[in-house]
């Protein structure tokens, strides 16, 4: 038989064959099939075409076909009817291969680009020549190849699988190993930056991909002939290519060149698999170029993210992360150093800040961790994406630095109580008066420092102090402020710890409907000609909620007043039967007027607290008054009456002299006390018509700061004795470790307690038998 | 003082399931008898006063100045020092079945020999002691007293508080003479002495943790006695 090449013509059909005569049926469809496989694209004319189709149809369909040829690759054909497609099978087999041994061999004058090309013009003529056969044989299909596979043949195909069956294995065996490395050539001066002809590659993938045939299952195709001849040698040459460049580039350049090249490299890759390649390939193909771009360097990498956040490169930053992102466990070690880096600007933020402890103003502390957490926290937004890993090494390092720093070298109190001292400045009346939405936001950035406080009882007991105290003198900025802060830290804290905050809050708008009641009240009572009564605001505080405390020392209230504040009682009486007032005069204060001064036509006004008031009403009487007078009258101890008399010499309200009109030594000069007589100075000069005389002493101040933190302790005590025995109650038995542990837990939230401490607290509930101690480190609760 | 009440019972079946048979009834006049020698006219009724407490423990042949007595006295529940009530008196001897002085005074002298070396007795022993040597009234001990007592059962024939190279007793006494204001509470004596079971067996004090359920003394004491030998400072220097 001839061998079929692509110079055959079909010209010239051999006769239509006899039925029965497979050699002359073959020798006729053998032209007709070289015809369409060398010369499509001359066509083919219908007479053929038929003529082929109906060749097929008639040998199968032949009763007593018999060969009378005798070469061997037709046997058999004598056996049966149902047989006698094999032959024409057979035939069609022997054809194909020989046609394509033709083709590798021609092959072999290729290489590179030129084989590429070959390859791929030899598929498409195939591929295209095949579609039409396998539509000629249609007929051998539906019948013989179709019984032969449902009586579960192997290696049996319909025709035109049987087309690229032959193709595997004849040509793509003997060829794909040059193809392919045709192909990584190409790719690697593309790599290099030339411009390759990228849908050549694009061919051999769909060929490589066309060839998969499922064994099992011959109409399903598979990606193993892919995988193994293009993925596996791709993947190789890659991670080859990769793994040279890197090295040499990192050793000539810079880790922030390096990364800028590694990202336009995996940008590339990515392009290179939408361009050309089979999308199956994006997986490992990231991998291995994650693996030698990014993994095989990551040391170096992560060395390097020490020095770009010393120098805050936040696009560097950005860069890094992105890398390490994506290889597995490549950004904790990034984690650990940001964390660290955190803590350590933190801490010298404080420090910077903290040269004076003792005189650090609350805003500037609250500035500086605040900066510190502002700008790492734009550095997670910007470089690290919000990741929430990132985020908690943030707040981890804040909340490191917010408790433990410089400041709070006592202990971890001094936070807090900044905190809340600043939150107190903010909120009060002030000169500056900043503008509501700014202030709204700086109470938004006072939760943020709050959130990491661990003490929280030690900020909620210093704010209730402040809000006490902006309540009670009516110099809170505003209501508004004051409800979205409160708010605020519900938020934080729950119901429980903003219950007292909140009911102090109510006290003081209930108050104000009751003075107006008040003034009703006291109209009435008024006989027309009566003297004007004082004019007078109460505040009623209920004892529970405010922490305020009866007045230390004794007070007999001017007669001045005390006409206004029993009406008062007596009123409150009246509404309120069995509710018992006490006043506390410490926290009153009022304006009196001073028309004595010669030295002005408009008379002064002196803000005054009550004790002062009183004092200063004494000289309505006389213009000189003792020590000791003063003291008979107010029945103030010393402690309260002579920083209040103080004020008065300081100012030069009042001239103090001694009793036996010897001179006061220098050093004594504002020190009032007995044996000391007071004056009234009819030359007072001051600058303003209201003079301000109700003013704290430091010491005061000192003071007050140093019985918040006791009272802190006596109440910690307290919270986790209850919260032991809440415990005990509900478990009966416990043992002492679990008990400790389950301590701390409830109480965590306000703060963190010391194991010593709550051993002590254990002790404690023993000696007073709430507690007993059981065998095996175990605690019973007596009820 | 329930759970003292258990252990006495406990104590009292032991004794009973160990052989020594109790007295019947009639025995029981004899110890009644006996015990009415010590009451003086003057005491109240069923009790004895200081004098016939002091008398009867004479008459056990005991040094009233050492640990020796605190064991007759834990056998009768003595609610006090110087004092007996007669029913645990009665209670106590009918037990162990011995209801002459000969008899009680052999018994004593027995338990004295086994005092440091049976733990269960020497507990009971120590645990008694601060119930009887408390104050009428009072739920614990002052300080002065309570080192006194320490250092009376810590020595013979009770057992020595010392281990190879540490004198426990002394430095516990130190210790609390110089850090410890407050009095002496049931749990911390109780505890006191299974610390001290636990230092006999390992004077290293690796036993110890800040989590165990020692009491806050007995942490301040280990971490004082870790910084006089020099240790290594540990979690409590964190306080």
């Amino acid at each position: 038989m001839s061998v079929a090449t692509r110079t055959t013509t079909g010209t010239q059909m051999p006769p239509v064959p006899n039925r029965e005569d497979l050699d002359a049926t073959w020798k006729y469809l053998e032209a007709g099939v070289s015809k369409i496989m060398s010369n499509l694209q001359e066509g083919m004319d219908m007479t053929t075409y038929m003529g082929v189709y109906t060749a097929v149809h008639n040998f199968c369909t032949s009763q007593k076909a018999v060969s009378n040829s005798n070469h061997g690759v037709i046997g058999g054909a004598h056996r049966g009817a149902h047989l006698l497609g094999e032959d024409l099978y057979a035939n069609l087999i022997k054809y194909l291969n020989d046609y394509l041994t033709g083709l590798v061999a021609e092959s072999r004058t290729h290489a590179d680009e030129a084989l590429l090309s070959f390859y791929i013009r030899e598929w498409d003529r195939y591929t295209t020549a095949a579609k039409y056969i396998n539509h000629l044989f249609r007929y051998l299909n539906r019948h013989w190849v179709k019984r032969e596979m449902d009586e579960g043949k192997k290696n049996i195909y319909d025709v035109y699988t049987l087309h690229l069956v032959q193709w595997r294995l004849t040509l793509f065996s003997e060829v794909h190993e040059k193809v392919m490395e045709a192909v990584l050539k190409m790719v690697e001066k593309q790599r290099h930056g030339e411009t390759i002809e990228h849908s050549q590659i694009k061919s051999i993938v769909d060929s490589f991909v066309s060839l998969g045939l499922d064994e099992a299952d011959p109409t399903k195709s598979t990606l193993d002939v892919y995988r193994f001849n293009f993925e596996r040698p791709f993947l190789d040459a890659t991670k080859a290519f990769y793994q040279a460049e890197s090295k040499q580039f990192v050793a000539e350049n810079s880790i922030v060149e390096y990364m800028k090249k590694a990202e336009i490299r995996l940008q590339e890759e990515e392009e290179r698999v939408n361009m050309y390649l089979h999308a199956d390939i994006i997986i490992p193909l990231k991998k291995c170029c994650n693996t030698a771009l990014i993994a095989d360097h990551s040391a170096i990498l992560r060395d390097e993210f020490q020095i770009l956040l010393d120098n805050d490169r936040q696009d560097d930053m950005q860069r890094m992360y992105n890398l390490l992102s994506r290889i597995p466990d490549g950004l904790d070690p990034l984690r650990t150093k940001f964390e660290a880096h955190v803590r350590k600007a933190g801490l010298a933020a404080v420090a910077k800040v903290a040269v004076d402890a003792e005189k650090l103003e609350p805003k500037v502390y609250v500035d500086a961790l605040l900066e510190i957490h502002t700008q790492y926290q734009g550095l997670v937004k910007q470089a690290f994406k919000d990741e929430p890993e990132f985020t908690r090494s943030l707040d981890n390092a804040c909340r490191e630095f917010v408790n433990r720093n410089q400041v709070c070298k006592s202990g971890s109190n001094k936070s807090p109580e900044l905190l809340a001292k600043y939150t107190d400045i903010l909120l009060k009346k002030s000169a500056s008066g900043a503008e509501e939405s700014d202030l709204e936001n700086t109470l938004t950035q006072i939760m943020t420092v709050f959130k990491y406080i661990e003490d929280k009882d030690v900020f909620q007991k210093f704010y209730s102090r402040m809000l006490a105290r902006r309540l009670v003198h009516t110099n809170s900025s505003s209501d508004d402020a004051e409800t979205s802060m409160i708010s605020k830290l519900k938020e934080a804290c729950g119901y429980e710890y903003t219950n007292k905050l909140q009911r102090m809050f109510q006290d003081i708008q209930i108050s104000k409907d009751l003075n107006s009641g008040f003034k009703e009240f006291e109209s009435k009572l008024l006989e027309p000609g009566d003297e004007k009564p004082v004019d007078a605001s109460y505040s009623i505080l209920g004892t529970g909620f405010w922490p305020l405390n009866p007045p230390n020392t004794d007070f007999t209230p001017p007669a001045e007043i005390a006409k206004a504040y029993e009406r008062f009682q007596s009123f409150y009486g009246q509404k309120h039967s069995g509710r018992k007032l006490t006043w506390l005069w410490q926290l009153c204060k009022g304006e009196v007027r001073a028309n004595y001064c010669r030295n002005t036509k408009t008379p002064y006004t002196f803000q005054v607290s009550t004790y002062q008031m009183a004092i200063l009403l004494l000289f309505n009487e006389n213009d000189k008054n003792s020590y000791e007078d003063i003291v008979k009258a107010t029945q103030l101890q010393g402690d309260v009456l002579d920083p209040a008399l103080g004020i008065f010499v300081k100012a030069k309200v009042l001239n103090m002299t001694n009793i036996d009109g010897k001179p006061i030594a220098k050093e004594d000069a504002e020190k009032p006390g007995p044996d000391k007589t007071f004056a009234l100075n009819y030359d007072f000069k001051s600058k303003k018509i209201r003079v301000n005389l109700n003013i704290a002493v430091k010491s005061e101040q000192k003071q007050e700061v140093d019985d918040t933190h006791k009272t802190i302790e006596e109440d910690r005590k307290l919270l986790m004795q209850s919260a032991i025995v809440r415990i005990m109650k509900a478990r009966k038995k416990m043992k002492h470790t679990q008990l400790v542990s389950e301590t701390i837990n409830q109480i965590r939230s306000r703060f963190v307690p010391k194991i010593p401490d709550i051993k002590k607290c254990i002790d404690i509930l023993l000696e007073k038998e709430y507690l007993e101690r059981l065998d095996d480190d175990e605690l019973g609760y007596l009820a | 003082m329930q759970s003292d009440q258990i252990t006495n019972s406990d104590f009292n079946s032991y004794f009973a399931s160990n052989g020594s048979a109790p007295l019947a009834a009639k025995e029981k006049d004899s110890l009644g008898k006996l015990f009415e020698k010590y009451r003086d006219s003057t005491d109240e009724e069923d009790k004895t006063g200081v004098n016939g407490t002091m008398r009867y423990l004479q008459d056990l042949g005991l040094n009233l100045e050492s640990a020796e007595i605190l064991v007759p006295l834990e056998i009768v529940q003595a609610p006090a020092l110087a004092e007996m009530s007669k029913d645990a008196f009665v209670e106590g001897w009918k037990a162990i079945g011995a209801d002459t002085i000969p008899k009680q005074k052999a018994y004593v002298a027995g338990q004295l020999k086994q005092l440091s070396v049976d733990m269960a007795l020497f507990k009971r022993v120590y645990r008694h002691t601060f119930i009887c040597s408390r104050e009428p009234g009072q739920k614990a001990l002052p300080l002065e007293n309570a080192l006194v007592y320490w250092e009376m059962i810590f020595s013979e024939p009770g057992k020595p508080w010392i281990t190879g190279t540490t004198n426990w007793t002394n430095l516990w006494i130190e210790f609390l003479k110089a850090n410890w204001t407050k009095t002496v509470n049931k749990d911390m004596w109780n505890q006191t002495f299974e610390f001290f079971q636990k230092t006999m067996q390992d004077e290293t004090l690796s036993f110890w943790s800040e989590d165990g359920a020692w009491p806050g003394v007995i942490d301040e004491f280990v971490a004082n006695v870790k910084e006089k030998r020099g240790d290594l400072p540990d979690t409590m220097e964190t306080d």
